[in-house]
């Protein structure tokens, strides 16, 4: 099998035009040199058949003409031989009168010579004439031969021979006409072709004509391919084969034919021409539409909006309609495509990106006296809904929430910015209203409650709000202003919007730079631990220290743990913060007496770190503090994350043997469950109810009653903080309160004060001296 | 030797030398008889029916007598010198009597008899009673 593009030459073409034009004409042209090839073959087989049949049809003619002739010449000769005179003349042997009757029967006949053959072998005839041999002729005289070819000297001659009588045969008179070139000539005009005949005595006959069948055409190999056909003539002499030569050049025949090829030849050449214009012709009607096609995709690519015109319902037209649609779909995905980079795939809200396209838009529009409201919008407790109810409530509180913000056609543009916030924009043209107005409207969108599942949940959102052009003209400014003014709505307390003021940005660039210099600290060791005494009450000594950190800030000096923990707890680097922390702490206490413990902060972020269970007991191990003088202070709000965590996390801590304390007891939620949860070694009573000792007339001795009780019945120690007198003292000694701590003792010290203060001369003492 | 039917009836005749021979026309139509033999060469002018003309031959030999007007017409006279000749059957049969004992020749013609002059000769020699000779010719 042949396989077309395998074996052919990849021929490259830069149109298909082109390539189909080329492929037909050299197609045509291939079909067209084999018919060529074989017709011009067979017109010469015609031609040189024909020349054959026509020699073949001469010869005949050709036999035809001499036997007229001959029998023409015997009619002559039977006048005569039946004169009686002359037969007188024969049977008396009167040559003269013989002679002379030849003579005229010579010019009346026309012929060459003519004589008597006696039957007794004597030829009379004229005198000095070439005659044949009597013995040659005579036999076939006598077996009734009357015309055949003699040799009349050197030549050979028609001869017709007719009896004379007297009244039986006597001898025959024989007329004889040489058949020279002459004579032949003379014959070869009657023929219907043009023929060169010769007549030869056939041993005389040279080359192919020697040995050449009888009555055939044969061709000799010379150059103009001469065809023969040679045929025996009858014979009057036995000396004497005759041979009748016809020869026919068989070139002049076939140059008759040659303008016939070349007729062919021109005709093939017309069609060449024919096939190559309409080739092109054909190549460009299947082509045009391909290139339009071609054109069209590539305006498509490079973006244009095309469509091409269905002008035929062949494939072509079926290809540009499928065209086309895929130019309509490709839009339509693209348009999709487009939708959901710049919507959110829930509410179908334009997501942050659209929202601050269209934001810019929209300041670039605003006229002169025309504000623009925008606000940041967070849901307050979103996080509880998606805890308690899940999340597919979640999505559809957000969805309920993003269709009741749609309803409001004073809402420019809404968005959903991601989670649970969104933003709105207004466009205000009125100079004279009231935006806290728009504020409030906004606000009451989201203070709704939503039934979701069949359950109904309060809504509501913390907004900021940035106003253009009074709040900034540019984009990000504008939206920095009210995610800044969100956040102070946040910390103002949930479901209450904030306009955006100048000391809110004045407050966001301090805590950039706090959280800067926070890093910075913690990377060059900025902190310092401070300690203030635990006193326990039970015992009377110097219990341990609780080690507070505090910034020594290079330019703003010592900063307070109330000041940077929020932040580092914000940002994360309370982990940080937090390890160094402990081991610091455990780091100073190992060098203290051994019956002096430290107290440590943990804070709930830290909590949720994985690893604090490991930091605390690397801090232990490279200090060398035994575990049981660590004391952990934590607060109940570690319990509101995760409690099942919680409780895992200190029983962890439990193992390694350290002490937990619970810090701010009283403060809090529902401190008593998590009494029952987890058992502290040490509850830590808030300094608000010590506060309230020394005030006449409440209950804050019964609280502090209360919580010693219970803390006894729990096997709990008892700490109360801030004590700063002799009677907050006094009392808490008398509702049997374990511990002390506070400014009555003292305030918190440096760490090579706390070495001063555990000077071994007398611990009480030193105490009892501040 | 008549013609009748234009033919020489009898085609072929046997005469004594010094004979002569009547030629009469039983035709309604005329004819020229002629002879180019050396032994006889004459010629009869026309004559027409019922009308008879005679010719000597002096001379023993063959003549050959033709028609001048009916080229198809041929007789023959064979003149001999001897009383011993006679015409053979249409089967080729003669008989000759009274020939005397001892040598003799026997000589056939016959007009197309394929030899010089139409005839054969041998000698033989004739002893008393029958004698049977057979002679073998080939005719043109």
């Amino acid at each position: 099998m042949i396989v077309w593009g395998k074996n052919l030459p990849q021929l490259r073409f830069g149109s298909l035009k082109r390539r189909i034009a080329v492929v037909y004409t050299a197609l045509f042209t291939i079909v067209l040199a084999v018919v060529m090839v074989v017709v011009s073959a067979n017109i010469e087989r015609f031609g040189e058949q024909s020349a054959s049949r026509d020699l073949a049809a001469n010869a005949r003619v050709f036999d035809e003409i001499i036997e007229l002739r001959a029998r023409q010449m015997r009619g002559s000769a039977d006048v005569l031989s039946r004169d009686f005179g002359f037969r007188e003349a024969v049977a008396t042997s009167d040559r003269p009168t013989i002679a002379s009757a030849l003579r005229s029967l010579q010019s009346r006949s026309n012929t060459s010579a003519a004589f008597v053959v006696g039957l007794d072998g004597d030829l009379i005839g004229e005198e000095g004439q070439a005659y044949p041999e009597v013995e040659s002729i005579w036999y076939q005289l006598d077996n009734g031969a009357e015309k055949g070819v003699i040799r009349l000297g050197d030549t050979l001659a028609l001869a017709a021979s007719s009896p004379i009588e007297a009244p039986d045969t006597i001898g025959w008179l024989v007329l004889a006409q040489p058949l020279d070139a002459s004579e032949m000539a003379r014959l070869a005009d009657l023929a219907a072709v043009e023929v060169a005949a010769r007549v030869a005595h056939a041993p005389e006959l040279a080359g192919p004509l020697a040995d050449a069948q009888l009555a055939r055409v044969i061709e000799a190999d010379d150059a103009a391919r001469t065809l023969y056909h040679v045929t025996a003539l009858p014979t009057l002499d036995d000396s004497v084969e005759p041979r009748l030569v016809l020869g026919h050049s068989l070139g002049t025949a076939l140059a008759e034919y040659a303008g016939l090829k070349y007729l062919l030849a021109l005709v093939a050449l017309g069609g060449l021409l024919l096939v190559l214009v309409l080739g092109s012709r054909v190549a460009r009607g299947v082509t045009g539409p391909l290139a339009k096609l071609d054109a069209a995709v590539r305006r498509f690519a490079a973006g244009e909006d095309v469509s091409l015109a269905i002008a035929t319902q062949d494939e072509v037209g079926r290809l540009a309609a499928s065209f086309n649609d895929m130019v309509v779909a490709i839009e339509e995905r693209e348009r999709k495509i487009l939708h959901v980079g710049l919507h959110d795939g829930l509410t179908d809200l334009p997501n942050r990106k659209l929202f601050v396209e269209q934001l810019g838009q929209t300041l670039a529009r605003l006229g002169p006296d025309e504000r623009l409201f925008v606000a940041y919008c967070d849901l307050d407790d979103f996080k509880v809904v998606n805890d308690t109810l899940g999340h597919p409530a979640g999505d559809e509180l957000l969805r309920q929430v993003a269709s009741s913000l749609r309803c409001r056609s004073e809402f420019s543009h809404i968005a959903r910015l991601g989670g649970d916030e969104f933003a709105v924009i207004i466009h205000e043209r009125d100079p004279a209203a009231d935006l806290v107005d728009t504020a409030r409207l906004l606000k009451d969108c989201f203070d709704q409650d939503v039934t979701i599942d069949g359950q109904s949940a309060p809504t509501s959102a913390s907004i900021g709000i940035a106003v253009a052009p009074g709040d900034g003209t540019d984009t990000t400014v504008l939206l920095k202003h009210a995610d800044l003014a969100l956040y102070r709505a946040k910390r103002d307390g949930k479901a209450t919007f904030h306009f955006f003021e100048q000391s809110l940005d004045e407050q966001a660039r301090r805590r950039r730079e706090m959280e800067l210099d926070l890093r910075l600290a913690i990377k060059d060791g900025g902190f310092e631990l401070h300690f203030q005494p635990l006193y326990s009450l039970t015992h009377e000594r110097l219990q341990g220290f609780e080690a507070l950190i505090r910034w020594n800030h290079p330019t703003r000096g010592t900063i307070s743990p109330a000041e940077f923990i929020p932040l580092a707890e914000e940002t994360g680097l309370i982990l940080q913060v937090g390890e160094w922390v402990v081991r610091e702490a455990c780091h100073i206490a190992s060098g203290w007496p051994e019956d002096i413990s430290v107290a440590v902060n943990i804070s709930p972020k830290q909590f949720t770190y994985p690893g604090l269970s490991t930091t605390i007991l690397q801090a232990l191990t490279n200090s060398g503090l035994p575990p049981q003088r660590l004391e952990l202070e934590i607060t109940e709000s570690v319990f509101i994350a995760d409690v099942e965590h919680t409780l895992s996390t200190l029983h962890s801590l439990r193992n390694l043997g350290v002490r937990i304390s619970l810090d701010d007891f009283g403060t809090g939620y529902s401190s008593l469950s998590y009494l029952r949860q987890f058992p502290f070694d040490k509850i830590k009573i808030d300094q608000s109810f010590v506060r309230d000792l020394a005030q006449q007339g409440n209950n804050a001795h019964a609280v502090i009653r209360a919580i010693t009780t219970l803390a006894d019945a729990l096997s709990m120690e008892t700490l109360a903080e801030g004590v700063e007198d002799e009677q907050q003292c006094r009392i808490l000694r008398e509702e049997g309160c374990g511990s002390i701590q506070g400014y009555l003792l003292s305030r918190p010290v440096r760490a090579h004060v706390v070495q001063e203060m555990l000077a071994p001369r007398d611990r009480r003492h030193a105490l009892g001296a501040m | 030797m008549a013609q009748r039917g234009e033919q020489f009836v009898p085609g072929t005749l046997v005469v004594a030398k010094g004979s002569t021979v009547a030629f009469p026309n039983l035709d309604r139509v005329r004819h020229s008889i002629y002879s180019f033999s050396k032994p006889a060469r004459f010629e009869i002018d026309l004559y027409g029916r019922d009308q008879t003309r005679s010719h000597s031959f002096p001379v023993s030999g063959s003549v050959k007598l033709g028609c001048k007007i009916h080229d198809e017409m041929r007789g023959y006279i064979r003149v001999v010198d001897t009383p011993h000749a006679g015409k053979s059957d249409a089967n080729g049969y003669v008989q000759l009597t009274g020939v005397p004992t001892g040598g003799a020749r026997i000589t056939v013609w016959h007009p197309q008899l394929r030899a010089p002059g139409g005839e054969i000769g041998r000698s033989v020699t004739i002893s008393g009673g029958s004698n049977r000779h057979v002679m073998k010719v080939t005719l043109r």
